[in-house]
């Protein structure tokens, strides 16, 4: 409504963090970096009464390792993410993500944070973070900490269960030294895309023998799906072309499935044909996936 | 709210609603009109700015966010009545046709140059990636951009 008061809050400190929170309603909204809000904001136009802003608290930047743990800050950038050594170094599939996260500004200016808070279904964060088995850190306004895992972050709806007097505060992941891991994408063009399927994986490998393979794939469904038999499919020579089109049949039934369940009709207008891109695709994504497990 | 930043190397201290989007900040209240709005979601590159040294988009961003930084627009490439680089090699190279696109394309441009001087084509070709040319195509933009560099590293490439 034109000329009617907006609170702009925009604290600096924890104490004034708590402050705010407890001010919020039901029409307040908390801005991380900005990129998926304002394009809502625009599309829905909805009654805002206050905006609270958390690029001004020093506790939710920084990347750093603590005991076996690599603490993200939620207003961590994507761009942040990308480059950060200590992200490359334990969690490629983590680092692949981000730097493939929009255009070089949404990475610039899009945080962790406020991808997971997001929580759409073709985000690509989410599913890294559940195969790394992360944990969500909130703060909320009575100044207590928690840290939770990702199932328990998340409602049936795929949405984050926090309340509006909590905010995420870092992302916890644990390091495992042992594990490599890579992240792909497929969208419409190579840059600047949603993904239509997104696919991480780790593994362990000890001279020549692979275990311990973990895998997600993400937009699909309104949450990503763990692939709990990636480790006997591809069991001990992931790149056999039998045991990719293997696990590349499993996934296509999966999606199949999921599409013949959904109870909602698509937003987009899709063609009959379009239907069945993704159970067709997903056989590319595996391939692509599986060929980092060689290097 | 007291906005404190700096604008094209200037302190500035305005008082402004902190959820105002920069974008219209800059347009309507400073008039710096040299950024332009396309899409207004992010998607085109348009109203590309800089903001401590790293592009983003003034049509996703509220002033507030600016509080404490630097901030460059389009106008504070230009020293002393000098374009920078940049800018010569895009109107040397007539890397523009409708120019609607060229204010944000030169900023993305600008900001690879602060960060990594040394491009390569591949470096070029992502650092633009967000930003969309309907008209002229990408060749000569990309060129611009690597001669601004050579020029920048005075033919050290």
């Amino acid at each position: 409504m034109v000329g009617e008061y907006v609170n702009y809050l925009q604290p600096k400190t924890l104490q004034e963090l708590r402050r705010c929170l407890l001010s919020l309603t039901g029409d307040s909204v908390v801005l991380a970096g900005g990129t998926d809000l304002m394009v809502s904001i625009r599309a829905k136009k909805p009654h805002i009464d206050a905006y609270l802003s958390l690029c001004n608290l020093r506790e939710m930047h920084g990347i750093s390792e603590h005991e076996g743990w690599i603490r993200i800050g939620a207003m961590v950038t994507h761009d942040e993410a990308a480059s950060d050594d200590k992200i490359k170094t334990y969690f490629q599939a983590l680092s692949m993500a981000c730097s493939h996260v929009g255009s070089p500004q949404v990475r610039n200016k899009g945080t962790i944070g406020g991808s997971l808070m997001n929580a759409t279904p073709a985000g690509d964060i989410l599913p890294c973070v559940m195969l790394f088995h992360g944990e969500i850190e909130i703060f909320t306004a009575e100044g207590i900490y928690r840290r939770i895992s990702v199932n328990e972050f998340l409602s049936e709806t795929g949405k984050p269960k926090l309340s509006k007097q909590e905010v995420l505060m870092s992302i916890w992941i644990p390091i495992n030294y042992d594990k490599k891991s890579c992240f792909v994408k497929l969208g419409s063009r190579t840059e600047v895309t949603i993904a239509q399927i997104s696919f991480c994986l780790s593994w362990k490998k000890t001279e020549d023998v692979y275990s311990c393979i973990e895998a997600y794939m993400g937009a699909v469904d309104t949450e990503p799906l763990k692939v709990e038999e990636a480790t006997v499919i591809l069991g001990n020579k992931p790149y056999e072309t039998k045991r990719m089109d293997t696990l590349a049949s499993l996934l296509s039934d999966k999606i199949r499935t999921i599409r013949m369940n959904r109870k909602r009709e698509s937003k987009l207008k899709v063609l009959e044909c379009e239907k069945l891109y993704k159970e067709r695709a997903v056989r590319g994504v595996v391939y692509d996936a599986v060929s980092y497990m060689k290097d | 709210m007291l906005l404190n930043f700096v604008l094209n190397r200037e302190n500035m201290t305005i008082e402004t609603p902190g959820e105002r989007r920069l974008l219209d900040f800059l347009r309507e209240d400073l008039h710096l009109t040299g950024t332009k709005e396309g899409c207004g979601e992010g998607e085109c590159g348009a109203c590309t700015v800089i903001l401590n040294g790293k592009a983003i988009h003034s049509c996703l961003t509220v002033v507030g966010q600016l509080e404490g930084g630097e901030l460059l627009t389009i106008e504070g490439l230009e020293k002393n009545g000098e374009l920078d680089a940049i800018q010569k090699s895009f109107i040397k190279k007539s890397a523009i046709q409708c120019g609607f696109c060229t204010s944000g394309m030169v900023m993305s441009a600008k900001a690879l140059l602060m960060s990594n001087p040394h491009p390569t084509d591949e470096e070029i070709k992502k650092a633009i990636s967000g930003n969309l040319c309907r008209c002229s195509g990408y060749k000569e933009i990309k060129e611009s951009i690597k001669d601004a560099a050579y020029d920048n590293n005075q033919g050290e490439l």
